[in-house]
């Protein structure tokens, strides 16, 4: 079967768990924002958990059915219509051959994922689906979905509706926002009053955020450690010789808006980074709103081990509720 | 400089930053990828990515597999093991990219910016003042007088920061700041000590000088080059930049369009560490006996 593609939406892609172990060419791990999301919606209509899925993010897309499918959205909160009449999210629903899937405005999060029971079916590269529009990878046809797209979906069965996930299994981001930090990295690189500001202050989350990376305002300016700058670094402070960029580090160009890298980022660069954003709280940025309010919490290793080993227990709790 | 010991800091949970040392520095940059050839070779099954930097390198692990401690601990020792000191050969190919210095696509591309920026210096007359080069010409003969060292790969897919072989042919230049918005695949640029090819249009921040029409990504794998590997360079390989006129610029970019394109790479080549750094060091000294 294949998804016709009336309205694409803003920037809607195909999405799965990304392709990891190619950052050493320039190729990021990609793959959906919000992974515990992608999971959940996959699990409800009976796909496998990596299945390819559609990210829309702030506006979703409208899409006609050529067949019978069951369907979930999960993420942030978009009413879901079919044929114009209202479906819940989070659950399991069948759309008919010939119907339409559409949205309206997003009442919260950021970003929704749309499983189709079989699996969104396009061509792999380097063993994913995920859209990598820099690379030509992934995707369809290297690029996200357009009107007039027909999108291939793998053979599924048809799942019961109303399959659900207890809403006390869902996950957003609270407001202020809490994104938890592991320093280190160049963390040595800024003062210790500096450091400590930067966890003391409240960040909005400025309109440039992609998949690349979320920018944040309205903190102090850093403050650096004197030191003449190796040979190659730049003049600037806030430039180093050009090291790695882990997943979620936080980089300062110019030591003042923060950015934390996301799925699409660069693998790395001459701007220093001061830590990065523990794994556990990744899937939540994929759900933060321009303007959010936003608090960074300093914590140790051990804390973001047990932060993601309760992420792993919340996912085997879903898992249990629906296969 | 060469720290005594590795340094390690952690990027978040998965990922782990080893520094060797600082600085933009072909022996630092060898021991590096030296380590990580070793560190790869050593097969630690949670290791998910190894990705070498011009003085670090990053490791991506799955932390439910080792810990953080006991992978910084496997390093250390492989790196004991390794023994200190530069010295060694490796196979290295040669491949020969060509360039139209001072070319359309970047000249407009410099313009463009320059519409914003009205006091930004033209990118290479900024080159040729910050480098005691007379003029433009002069400029393009430092810049392909060397063989490059691939120092490393990424920040975008396919893009190389390369690091002049010959020790007179170094060239330093600022970032942009900020950095363009848009940059012409192909173009050649300059930052920091480091030379790149933009393998595609992307954002910048090095100073323009050039572009080459022979591609050095490719996604979709159509050329011949690229069956193998959607990156042309490989870390340890050597680049030599060849000037070309308009005609066989033009000439290149239309057999590239239509698949025909073949890359000058000369694989049989075997690179010696121990006797390139005593010719780096006696050019360097003739270099100061003439100053």
């Amino acid at each position: 079967m294949t998804l016709k593609i009336v309205k694409p939406g803003l920037a809607t892609s195909i999405q799965d768990l990304g392709r990891p172990g190619y950052f050493h060419l320039g190729i990021p791990e990609g793959g959906a924002m919000d992974r515990l999301a992608l999971r959940a919606a996959n699990l409800l209509v009976g796909n496998p958990e990596d299945a390819a899925c559609l990210e829309a993010v702030f506006m979703g897309p409208e899409i006609t059915f050529d067949k019978a499918a069951s369907v979930a959205i999960t993420g942030g909160e978009m009413p879901i219509l079919v044929d114009g009449e209202p479906k819940e999210s989070w659950t399991s629903f069948t759309v008919e051959a010939g119907q339409t899937l559409s949205f309206g405005f997003l009442k919260s999060g950021a970003r929704i994922y749309i499983a189709v029971s079989g699996g969104i079916a396009t061509e792999p590269a380097l063993g994913s689906r995920s859209t990598y529009p820099i690379g030509a990878l992934g995707g369809f046809h290297g690029r996200n979905i357009a009107a007039g797209d027909e999108v291939p979906v793998g053979e599924g069965a048809l799942v019961e509706e109303g399959r659900t996930v207890p809403a006390d299994l869902r996950r957003g981001p609270g407001n202020p926002a809490e994104l938890r930090v592991l320093t280190g990295l160049y963390w040595y690189r800024l003062t210790e009053k500096s450091g400590e500001a930067f966890f003391n202050d409240t960040w909005t989350v400025a309109p440039e955020a992609d998949r690349m990376g979320y920018r944040f305002r309205g903190g102090l300016p850093m403050e650096f450690v004197e030191r003449e700058q190796p040979f190659g670094a730049g003049a600037d402070p806030s430039n180093i010789v050009d090291g790695c960029y882990s997943y979620g580090s936080i980089q300062v160009p110019g030591g003042s808006e923060p950015i934390v890298l996301h799925r699409d980022a660069v693998s790395g660069g001459g701007y220093f980074t001061l830590g990065a954003v523990i794994s556990a709280d990744m899937d939540l940025i994929g759900q933060l709103q321009p303007n959010t309010s936003v608090k960074f919490i300093k914590v140790e290793m051990d804390e973001a081990l047990q932060a993601r080993a309760d992420r792993k227990a919340l996912i085997e709790k879903i898992r249990k509720e629906l296969v | 400089m060469l720290y005594d010991a590795l340094r390690f800091y952690p990027g978040g949970d998965r990922a782990i930053e080893i520094e060797l040392g600082d600085g933009m520095d072909f022996t630092i940059n060898f021991i590096v990828h030296r380590l990580v050839a070793a560190v790869r070779a050593a097969g630690i099954a949670a290791i998910e990515d190894l990705i070498p930097e011009l003085a670090s390198f990053q490791v991506n692990y799955d932390p439910d597999r080792i810990s953080y401690e006991d992978l910084c601990n496997e390093i250390e020792t492989i790196y004991a093991e390794m023994g200190r000191g530069v010295t060694g050969s490796l196979p290295s190919r040669l491949i020969t990219i060509p360039v139209l210095y001072d070319d359309p696509e970047t000249t407009a591309c410099i313009a463009a910016y320059r519409k914003d920026y009205p006091d930004k210096t033209p990118d290479p007359d900024l080159v040729c003042q910050l480098n005691g080069l007379p003029d433009r010409a002069a400029l393009r003969r430092r810049h392909s007088s060397s063989e490059y060292w691939v120092a490393a790969l990424g920040f975008w897919p396919g893009l190389c920061s390369l690091l002049p072989l010959r020790p007179e042919a170094r060239i330093i230049a600022p970032k942009y700041n900020p950095p363009r918005t848009d940059t012409p695949k192909g173009a050649i640029g300059i930052g920091g000590a480091l030379t790149c090819i933009y393998p595609d249009a992307t954002p910048g921040g090095y100073q323009l000088i050039g572009h080459t029409p022979a591609p050095t990504y490719d996604g979709a794998q159509r050329l011949p080059d690229f069956q193998d590997s959607l990156a042309l360079f490989r870390a340890g390989d050597r680049v030599r930049f060849l000037p070309v006129g308009m005609d066989e610029y033009e000439d290149i970019k239309a057999r590239v369009a239509e698949g025909s394109f073949r890359h000058d790479i000369i694989d049989y080549q075997i690179f010696s560490v121990d006797l390139y750094l005593d010719w780096a060091k006696e050019q360097a000294q003739a270099q100061e006996g003439k100053a």
